[in-house]
């Protein structure tokens, strides 16, 4: 039997030398186009994520995605290394089952 | 996580005054991403008291960090190795010794030197060196096989695969023969840093290996080689 897709949250921080001013559609428009190139077209059509917060200011936000394709998704953010030019890194910083363990979550790894 | 970066380069030169800085910023970008130690990389600098010094002072300012100093040499003729390895810990005042080379029977040779640490395997000419037999006899000597974290990240398409494909030879290799493999970041700037849990994912991702042996290479070996 297949098991039932279940919503996961990862909380994300970007690390960079300077400020990014990118907002979160860009941001989640950039994650698809890794996601991609490095799973295909197929998975990525049922991968389903999405950025439902992130702040421009802390460059933190938190990814939905279905519990089948977390261990993608953190491997998609740790292989982005450049966002407009600019060199980064994506630090996922905890992953849940809820959003609310996740919203006062500091932003340095467990 | 209690595990250690296991390589970020250091160009000390570069750092110059701002040494002090520069190794504060690594040890507060390596904490935060979920370390508790690092093994910085000297290669080709001469650790003079006043470097030692500093390194300490860093000791001293982050006391529940584990901060270790290792250089890399490469030798690439057998003939020499004797020589390279002479008195080596007391001439270069490090923590530990890694190995490059693109030669056999060199690796072969250092393969069971207890002088030696670490064989790194950095790039594809070193891969090519790389046999079932030095496996073995690192793991008799308990000296870590090591592979570079960068590769996967600033590869891509074509040039991931085939950096894939000699990952999972190298890895395979090692597990056969009981030789503990490591991967670490050969991380140059901040940005090039990612955490034990990332790296433990993007391994059991990419290579397709069980997730023990991903942790046991992204976090139980680097432990283990920071604190034997």
């Amino acid at each position: 039997m297949k098991d039932k897709e279940r919503q996961r949250y990862v909380k994300f921080s970007i690390f960079s030398n300077r400020n990014l001013e990118i907002s979160a559609k860009p941001l989640a428009n950039l994650v698809w186009r890794a996601y991609s190139r490095l799973y295909g077209e197929i998975k990525s059509g049922k991968a389903g994520f999405w950025i439902i917060e992130y702040d421009i200011e802390k460059q933190e936000g938190i990814i939905r995605c279905s519990h089948l394709v977390l261990d993608e998704l953190i491997t998609t953010l740790t292989l982005i290394t450049r966002i407009d030019g600019e060199p980064v890194a994506i630090d996922t910083v905890k992953s849940s089952g809820t959003i609310k363990q996740l919203l006062h979550e500091p932003a340095s790894s467990s | 996580m209690n595990t250690a970066e296991t390589c970020i380069i250091l160009d000390i030169r570069r750092a110059g005054d701002d040494l002090d800085r520069t190794l504060d910023a690594w040890i507060t970008r390596v904490e935060r991403v979920g370390y508790r130690g690092l093994i910085l990389d000297v290669s080709g600098a001469s650790m003079n008291s006043s470097i030692m010094t500093r390194i300490n002072d860093a000791r001293a300012r982050h006391p529940s960090f584990i901060l270790k100093v290792r250089t890399t040499i490469g030798v690439e003729d057998r003939s020499k190795i004797k020589r390279v390895l002479h008195d080596i810990r007391n001439r270069l005042h490090v923590d530990y010794i890694c190995i490059k080379s693109t030669d056999e029977s060199t690796l072969n040779f250092t393969a069971k030197d207890s002088r030696i640490d670490i064989i790194s395997l950095e790039d594809p000419d070193d891969f090519k060196a790389f046999s079932p037999g030095i496996a073995s006899l690192a793991g008799q000597h308990n000296i870590f096989i090591e592979l570079s974290f960068n590769k996967l990240l600033v590869s891509n398409g074509s040039s991931r695969s085939r950096t894939i494909r000699s990952f999972n030879k190298i890895i395979n290799m090692s597990l056969e023969n009981h030789a503990r493999v490591i991967v670490s970041s050969f991380a140059r700037n901040l940005v090039d840093v990612r955490g034990p849990w990332q790296k433990k994912i993007t391994l059991f991702q990419l290579l397709g290996m069980n997730k023990e042996v991903a942790h046991d290479i992204a976090i139980k070996n680097p432990r283990g080689l920071i604190k034997p």
